[in-house]
């Protein structure tokens, strides 16, 4: 059974996005924050992570794909470096109020893409399909 | 006005050489931000609204004081702080919206999807009112998202080369919810060797994504949305045609394109709008010293038409977007 962690500070959709999950036979685990998200990551060694950006700073999200990503033979997370993310976030690639995000951003580590809040559940599905094959 | 940079500028209303509408559009050309007042010898209603329909920022009967003009300069400085607190304040209220937002979609549609199990048809019936509902909400939020990054960007944004099909087109008709959205309408863009464009890359994907959300919410299931790229002489135009839900010339001609206008169109009773959409469209596209028409035709199709004028060669390409999609 592949495992997914959820980080997202909305408890709501997290619990939404969870049934719907494990209706589709994956194993989930939530998590609230970025910093209970890295704990969770090197217990769990999830097959893929569902990411927020927003949540207990502005730009949480980020911080934790730096932290996993490190690249530094010192670092804490190089069982868990190579972890497919998805990022969730609110700021539409359309409508970006003031800020400059996408998926191939050159200043973002490699991720494997990137959904925008209100969330369509079949792009995120196939995009964990992708992710977890 | 060539040759230094002015924050205001005192303008007499008759001038020997050039009409004084015609000196302000040159002006609001040459400085967006900066402050014009016009003084008037004979000052009238309609001379006073023309001005201000040209740029203007004020009107002032002569004599002039330096007193009156400090004070008209306050106003003004006033004002626009005004506007600019109040679509930072639409815009962050907008953005803290989509959570919740998010959480009420996401949970409808997981029921809706059947994915915790089989719903009656009365129950179908009332998630998709939640999830119209949430739609609806959604566009009322991106209308404020834009119309505050409009009043942002007419203060810091640069006209660059912009590419219609690569930077603007492309990266609207990608969005999940219009490829693959639950009319199941298909989507053809044809036009090949168009020249960019002069203009702001996000202003002009902030039309499109308008006018193609548009062609989705009041096009017929099944058909087929097209965008017609082509070139008039030195203006390059996009028409975009769909299938549906017609309107009437009274209506093109009078009030398609004022804000908050809801048209009651044929086929198009329930559908849902925030009637700021077109507004901003046809804003954008005046600003950008083109046109944004409207055609009904015969086979309940419309056409929307943008004409913008072709970038100059000296103009730099938008870079920003180049890697972006």
């Amino acid at each position: 059974m592949k495992k997914v962690l959820l980080i997202d500070d909305d408890k709501d959709l997290c619990q939404s996005l969870s049934a719907v999950l494990r209706t589709q036979g994956y194993e989930v685990a939530v998590a609230h924050s970025a910093t209970e998200g890295l704990k969770t990551t090197l217990a769990l060694k999830p097959d893929a992570i569902v990411l927020d950006v927003l949540m207990e700073t502005d730009t949480a999200g980020f911080e934790f794909i730096y932290q996993i990503r490190d690249e530094r033979d010192s670092s804490r997370y190089l069982s868990v470096r190579n972890t497919p993310i998805v990022l969730l976030t609110a700021i539409n690639q359309i409508t970006n109020f003031r800020f400059s995000l996408n998926e191939k951003q050159s200043y973002l580590p490699s991720i494997s893409g990137m959904l925008t809040k209100p969330l369509q559940i079949e792009s995120l599905l196939d995009r964990l399909k992708q992710m977890t094959a | 006005m060539e040759r230094d940079i002015f924050s205001a500028v005192l303008v007499e209303e008759k001038l020997p050489d050039m009409s004084c509408p015609e000196f302000l559009q040159q002006a609001r050309k040459k400085s967006a931000n900066a402050i014009l007042i016009v003084s008037s010898v004979e000052p009238s209603l309609s001379a006073a609204r023309q001005a201000f329909h040209n740029g203007a920022d004020d009107y002032l009967d002569l004599p002039i004081t330096p007193g009156l003009v400090q004070e008209s300069i306050a106003n003004i400085h006033a004002q626009r702080h005004q506007n600019r607190s109040m679509s930072d304040f639409l815009a962050l209220w907008a953005h803290e919206a989509r959570g919740p937002l998010t959480a009420i979609q996401t949970s409808a549609q997981v029921l809706a999807g059947g994915y915790l199990g089989p719903l009656n048809p009365e129950q179908t019936g009332e998630l998709g009112i939640i999830l119209r509902n949430c739609g609806y909400l959604a566009d009322m939020i991106d209308c404020h998202l834009d119309w505050a990054q409009l009043e942002w960007q007419q203060q810091t944004g640069e006209n660059r080369a912009v590419d219609w099909i690569h930077q603007v087109i492309e990266p609207v008709l990608q969005r999940p919810e219009y490829r693959d959205n639950p009319k199941s309408m298909t989507f053809r863009l044809t036009g090949i060797d168009i020249p960019r464009v002069a203009g702001n890359t996000r202003q002009l994907q902030i039309v499109v994504n308008n006018l193609v959300n548009n062609a989705i919410k009041y096009g017929r299931d099944h058909t087929e949305i097209r965008l017609d790229l082509s070139r008039q002489g030195d203006r390059v135009i996009l028409g975009i045609h769909n299938t549906g839900c017609t309107l009437s010339r009274h209506d093109i001609e009078t009030r398609l394109f004022q804000p908050f206008v809801r048209l009651k169109s044929k086929g198009g009773e329930g559908v849902k709008g925030t009637g700021l959409g077109l507004y901003l469209c046809h804003r954008i596209i005046r600003q950008h010293g083109g046109n944004l028409t409207a055609h009904s035709g015969p086979g309940d199709e419309v056409e929307f038409r943008i004409s913008l004028p072709q970038a100059p060669l000296t103009l730099p390409a938008d870079e920003s977007f180049n890697d972006q999609f």
